[in-house]
């Protein structure tokens, strides 16, 4: 089975303390507990002030006749959006046998994404927190959903007492795994295994398989918090994917709050009429 | 008559030319206004034309017809050509390797700095796959991806001040300087009426024709893609080398919404040596040499006061190497004479080396005025020994047959009459060893696929029929030592003799 192949990778508590100089990325690789000790930084707070914006639609943008194909109107946000974010050159690298596989799902992102009909987003996909609640053993991560994708309320429970994971063939898959946290100096990394293989882990039909691990790295600099993970997925990948970091900024409102997250509606998909993306 | 360049535009204004092109193409999108063009594919048939393998000296480059997958990323930047080529129509007259015996695919990636090609998409990260490297090829591919209608107005805009934007003939051109791997590069984009690339001419360098211009035009933009992008790509893609079509394609399907593709480079790739001419003397008989050790090859034949080389093929690099190699092997004699089998490119592209070495070219007849005339282009874009050192090429002309000797050696050439491979080419016949030597009519297996029907391999038993020629072993230009009776094996025959 698949994921007694990864569960050979997954150390036990006793064998922790043997690779805790080795960094996170190497495949199948346990975090350590050994940096889990004195003083961290306090990553507590309400990180969505992101919304550094930028120079938004004008309407009167001179070239926008230019643009043939759409009559003179510059203005398309779905379809201009999926073409930009397609365009990130930072892309998962997958085995040869599963490139047709990826591009296919992509295609038909409106009825494959599982985020389309109201599935969790999971981890990695759903990035980092948005506000985050830390106390000696443990780290509460909460969780907003984009407007556009309907995750819902998620949180994350992640201790940080030392512990090792379960055994994996022990573990039920879920969306968003069995995750353990411990400080590479600075650095809060959780480690996270256990998943179920129905998530993606992003647009573009990056799928995966049950046997992935997630190396998220969070490092605080001020009131600006950097989020990276990286995905081991021997199964479907050729290497480690090192994903885009992502900034989010401290909401200096003490009193701010972690906002209800939209309803999912699900799509009615027999209602499609085109494969255009979202 | 040349139409004259007038600037029409300061320098300030290319990036207002640049940015109106790609507005027109749909690259800018997005409130920010970025360019959002990284990955596409497109898919397309018609016909690929094998440059340089004209059926007569001067004619146009035979065609096969083709159908064609091509994925790029400009970010990387790579591009994966998925080709399959064909002769359906039957008997292709000239060369490229047919005519082909059953449909050839092949898949040439180039990604960063490295070149390759594969068995397989992903060719490296399967087993049993094959990734070989083509590190020649990095240029050639790179200028391909630059060269497609995104490619070029990236590659302007990357090119800064040194960009130029003038009019000819009511058209608007970009003239840019390339960069990187394509450093020296000079390329020349036309807009048609709606600001879309029409037009794309890059000079390069040939090593038989001299400074030449690839010209590639686009026409009937179209999204092309399953799901809408807003994004045109060109519907038909014409490109021309040497003055005739080199591809004519008519693009079936276009994906320009950044679609998956990937090109990660095999480690067997990475780490292969930089390809170097590489020439292995081997003895044949007292006297003749078999100068083999890369694809083309060449035989050297030794006389009393001189030696007669056998082909000078490819490029000046191998052809330099391959004169080294007859002078380590016979030394203190000059090569007095070197036999070309025939025109094609791969079996020429050396000759200009030797001529610099002071050899007499004999080749057949209706070859001479060709050389003549192409010899006598310019080489400036990739000066060769030929060019910094002018001399007068001496060509003599075989019609039917000719013999060299001394008195004790004989070497006999002859015109293979009825190859569709050629009408230009010549075989060599060594009498007192009964040693054939041939290039391309016989390339046997496993290195060369024979041809369809056999007709290549038929036509030449039948000349040797014809000619009564004694033949016990065939030095073939490529593969390996083989016997006449492999020959008869392979065309399943009885005994020529």
């Amino acid at each position: 089975m698949k994921r007694f192949r990864f569960a050979s990778r997954v150390l036990t508590a006793a064998q922790v303390t043997l690779v805790c100089f080795f960094p996170a990325q190497v495949w199948g690789q346990a975090p350590s507990a050994s940096h889990n000790m004195g003083a961290h930084p306090d990553l507590t707070g309400v990180w969505n002030g992101n919304n550094a914006g930028g120079p938004y639609i004008k309407t009167s943008d001179p070239l926008a006749a230019l643009l043939a194909a759409r009559d003179g109107d510059l203005v398309n946000f779905e379809r201009d959006g999926a073409l930009i974010r397609r365009s990130n050159p930072n892309k998962p690298l997958y085995k040869p046998q599963f490139w047709e596989k990826v591009q296919k799902l992509d295609q038909n992102e409106n009825e494959d994404d599982p985020s389309y009909g109201c599935a969790p987003g999971g981890v990695p996909r759903i990035g980092p927190p948005a506000k985050i609640v830390q106390t000696p053993t443990e780290l509460v991560f909460l969780y907003v959903s984009p407007p556009a994708q309907g995750w819902g309320d998620v949180y994350r429970v992640i201790p940080t007492d030392g512990r090792a994971h379960t055994p994996l063939e022990q573990l039920d898959g879920t969306w968003n795994g069995e995750s353990i946290g411990f400080w590479e100096g600075d650095t809060l990394v959780v480690d996270t295994i256990g998943f179920n293989d129905n998530g993606w882990l992003d647009i573009g039909g990056y799928f995966h398989s049950e046997n992935m691990h997630v190396i998220e790295r969070i490092h605080r600099e001020g009131d600006t918090l950097t989020w990276q993970a990286t995905v081991e997925d021997p199964d479907v990948l050729v290497k480690p994917w090192v994903m885009s970091p992502r900034v989010q900024r401290l909401n200096p409102d003490p009193k701010a709050r972690v906002p209800e997250s939209f309803p999912c509606s699900e799509r009615d998909l027999s209602h499609l009429v085109t494969k255009e993306h979202h | 008559m040349a139409a004259i360049a007038v600037p029409v535009a300061p320098a300030q204004d290319v990036s207002a030319t640049l940015k109106t092109a790609e507005y027109a193409l749909g690259m800018i999108r997005g409130p920010r206004r970025i360019d959002a063009i990284n990955t596409l594919e497109y898919w397309g048939t018609g016909h690929i034309y094998s440059l340089g393998q004209a059926y007569r000296p001067g004619g146009p480059w035979p065609p096969y017809k083709v159908s064609t997958r091509v994925s790029l990323s400009y970010a990387v930047p790579a591009m994966r050509m998925d080709f399959t080529r064909d002769n359906p129509e039957g008997l292709v007259q000239g060369g490229g390797l047919g005519p082909l015996a059953k449909p050839e695919r092949q898949i040439q990636v180039v990604s960063g700095t490295s070149a390759w090609n594969e068995s397989t998409p992903g060719a490296g990260f399967i087993p049993g796959s094959t990734a070989t490297p083509a590190s020649g090829a990095v240029r050639d591919r790179l200028l391909q991806l630059w060269t497609t209608p995104f490619g070029v107005l990236k590659a302007a805009e990357q090119a800064g001040a040194s960009a130029k934007v003038t009019m000819e003939g009511g058209a608007t051109v970009i003239t840019f300087p390339l960069s990187g791997k394509l450093a020296g590069i000079t390329m020349k984009a036309t807009l048609n009426a709606k600001n879309q690339v029409e037009k794309v001419e890059t000079p390069v360098d040939d090593p038989v024709l001299g400074d030449i211009v690839i010209e590639t035009t686009y026409s009937d933009y179209k999204d092309l893609g399953d799901i809408t992008s807003d994004v045109l790509f060109p519907s038909h893609i014409v490109q021309k080398q040497g003055g005739f079509p080199v591809l004519d394609l008519t693009i079936t399907k276009a994906d320009l919404n950044n679609p998956y593709v990937v090109f990660p480079v095999p480690e067997a790739v990475e780490q292969a040596p930089p390809a170097t001419p590489k020439v292995e003397a081997q003895k044949v008989a007292d006297g003749v040499w078999y100068l083999a050790g890369g694809t083309h090859h060449s035989v050297a034949v030794e006389f009393t006061n001189y030696v007669v080389l056998v082909e000078c093929p490819q490029s000046e690099e191998r052809a330099l190497a391959v004169i080294q190699a007859v002078k380590t092997t016979i030394p203190r004699k000059p090569i007095r004479y070197v036999v070309n089998t025939h025109h094609h490119f791969d079996h020429s592209g050396g000759l200009r080396a030797c001529v610099a070495e002071g050899a007499t070219i004999l080749t057949h007849a209706d070859n001479k005025p060709y050389y003549e005339k192409v010899w006598a282009q310019p080489h400036t874009l990739n000066p060769d020994t030929l060019a910094k050192s002018p001399r007068k090429p001496v060509i003599e002309a075989v019609v039917d047959k000719r013999v060299l000797t001394d008195g004790k050696r004989t070497l006999e050439l002859y015109h293979l009459e009825g190859s569709n491979h050629a009408t230009t080419m010549l075989i060599g016949f060594l009498p007192q060893e009964k040693i054939l030597i041939e290039a391309d009519v016989y390339n046997p297996p496993p290195v060369g696929a024979l041809s369809l029907g056999l007709v290549k391999e038929k036509n030449l038993y039948e000349n040797l029929k014809r000619l009564k020629l004694d033949v016990h072993q065939i030095i073939p230009l490529h593969g390996n030592l083989v016997t006449i009776d492999d020959l008869r094996k392979a065309i399943g025959e009885g005994d020529s003799r």
